[in-house]
């Protein structure tokens, strides 16, 4: 296997392991923090990765650690924290389709907010991610047939919060 | 609201909302760099076999120097008591200075490029946003293959000064995102105090330059992110320094 560099994954996979710490309850202000200490791990423990597991799922186990360390010391320090605006120039989406996605992510981020730590996992690597459930069930230490049953519940639940959400529309 | 009748419109719409903008990646790669660089400063910027974390192997270099140390006053002690109490005097001082000169040389620095290059360079080909981020110097080879260089102590070590530094700014970045300009500058104020030469000089002047506009300490004529972009012409914070400080009738107007 070629040698994988911390640039490569950095540039691969940082979405990923952003939009992972946002999903797994990193609170806004403590963002850049975190994904500054999941990459400072990833690069002392680089040269341990065999790939065995896939890149993604090597680094969410990485990612739920430290976005759980995060969680209890935002919950110690109960500090409000204020996202600063700062934005570079949008090459992406005009601003409808920011407003859209800002929307959709808020009303993902609410339905996560009343998940456990478990279901958590298992939505952002199967629904969000859209991981082959084999590989989510290798990210969880759970039963192949364990996670698609679990998967297959909350996509339903997730189904019947967005229907609810339609409907008060 | 935005009405979406389709789960998977909405999962994608969320996946892209939830994703880090080009700030976000290029902010924290340079926080990646710096506590990187800071590892790597005083070690030969190997990590350890078995990933263990270096700061354990830079204690137990701390601890066989505070052995070696107390091994050579004791033996400076027991020669006192045969010469007499004035000849150990002078022999404890001899040794305590031979062995401090011996396990304590001066502190090697780096040079600023090499202090800074806390990885190599990014892929030939980044992916898109990736590059906005500012292009990494060249990557800087181990110095395995210079001679060794004897571990600082720890409160002249660069990466300590470093540490310090990383900490001071994101207690400033706290402070702004907080909307507390004021206490934003003071915590620099109170950085420049405790290093006063530190390497992330343009990380200083760009939180200070906000913080002054967001605080309305803006000289009349001045525009302070003219400034900072003349000073730093390529910095990834020109955009949000610009953003932070309204333009005003500048030297330029003539005035």
């Amino acid at each position: 296997m070629d040698r994988v560099t911390l640039e490569d994954v950095y540039a691969e996979q940082f979405d990923f392991v952003w939009r992972c710490l946002r999903s797994l309850g990193v609170p806004a202000g403590a963002l850049d923090d975190a994904a500054q200490d999941v990459f400072v791990i990833v690069h002392r423990r680089l040269q341990d990765f065999r790939g065995d597991a896939s890149l993604p799922t090597w680094l969410f186990g990485i990612a739920r650690n430290v976005a759980s360390n995060h969680r209890r010391r935002a919950a110690r320090k109960q500090a409000p924290l204020v996202d600063l605006a700062e934005e570079l120039p949008s090459v992406g989406p005009g601003p409808a389709e920011y407003v859209q996605d800002q929307e959709a992510a808020a009303f993902v981020n609410r339905f996560m907010d009343g998940l456990n730590e478990d279901k958590r996992g298992l939505f952002f690597l199967a629904l969000l991610e859209g991981m082959a459930i084999p590989e989510v069930a290798a990210a969880l230490a759970l039963p192949v047939n364990t996670a698609y049953t679990r998967v297959r519940r909350l996509r339903l639940e997730f189904q019947q919060a967005l229907a609810r959400r339609e409907t008060a529309a | 609201m935005t009405s979406f009748t389709d789960e998977r419109d909405l999962l994608a719409a969320a996946r892209r909302g939830l994703s880090p903008t080009a700030a976000d990646r290029a902010r924290v790669l340079r926080a990646i760099r710096g506590v990187i660089a800071a590892g790597d400063a005083g070690s030969n910027g190997d990590v350890p076999p078995g990933g263990a974390p270096r700061l354990i192997t830079r204690a137990r270099r701390l601890v066989a120097m505070g052995a070696v140390a107390v091994a050579a006053a004791g033996v400076g002690y027991l020669g006192g008591f045969r010469a007499g109490r004035r000849q150990a005097a002078f022999d404890a001082s001899l040794s305590t200075a031979a062995s401090s000169s011996a396990e304590r040389p001066k502190l090697v620095t780096r040079s600023p490029a090499a202090e800074r290059a806390g990885i190599g360079h990014l892929p030939a080909a980044p992916s898109r946003d990736v590059a906005d981020a500012p292009a990494l110097p060249p990557a800087v080879r181990r110095r395995a293959h210079a001679a060794p260089v004897p571990p600082p102590t720890l409160d002249e070590t660069p990466s300590s000064s470093l540490t310090v530094e990383l900490e001071g700014l994101r207690a400033v970045e706290r402070a702004l995102r907080d909307g507390k300009p004021g206490f934003a500058l003071s915590l620099l104020r109170e950085l420049d105090d405790k290093v006063p030469k530190g390497r992330l000089l343009e990380e200083r002047l760009a939180t200070r330059t906000i913080a002054r506009c967001a605080a309305g300490d803006v000289p009349m004529g001045i525009d302070l992110a003219e400034e900072f972009a003349d000073r730093y012409p390529d910095s990834v914070y020109g955009r949000r320094v610009a953003d932070a400080c309204p333009r005003t009738d500048s030297r330029r107007s003539g005035d």
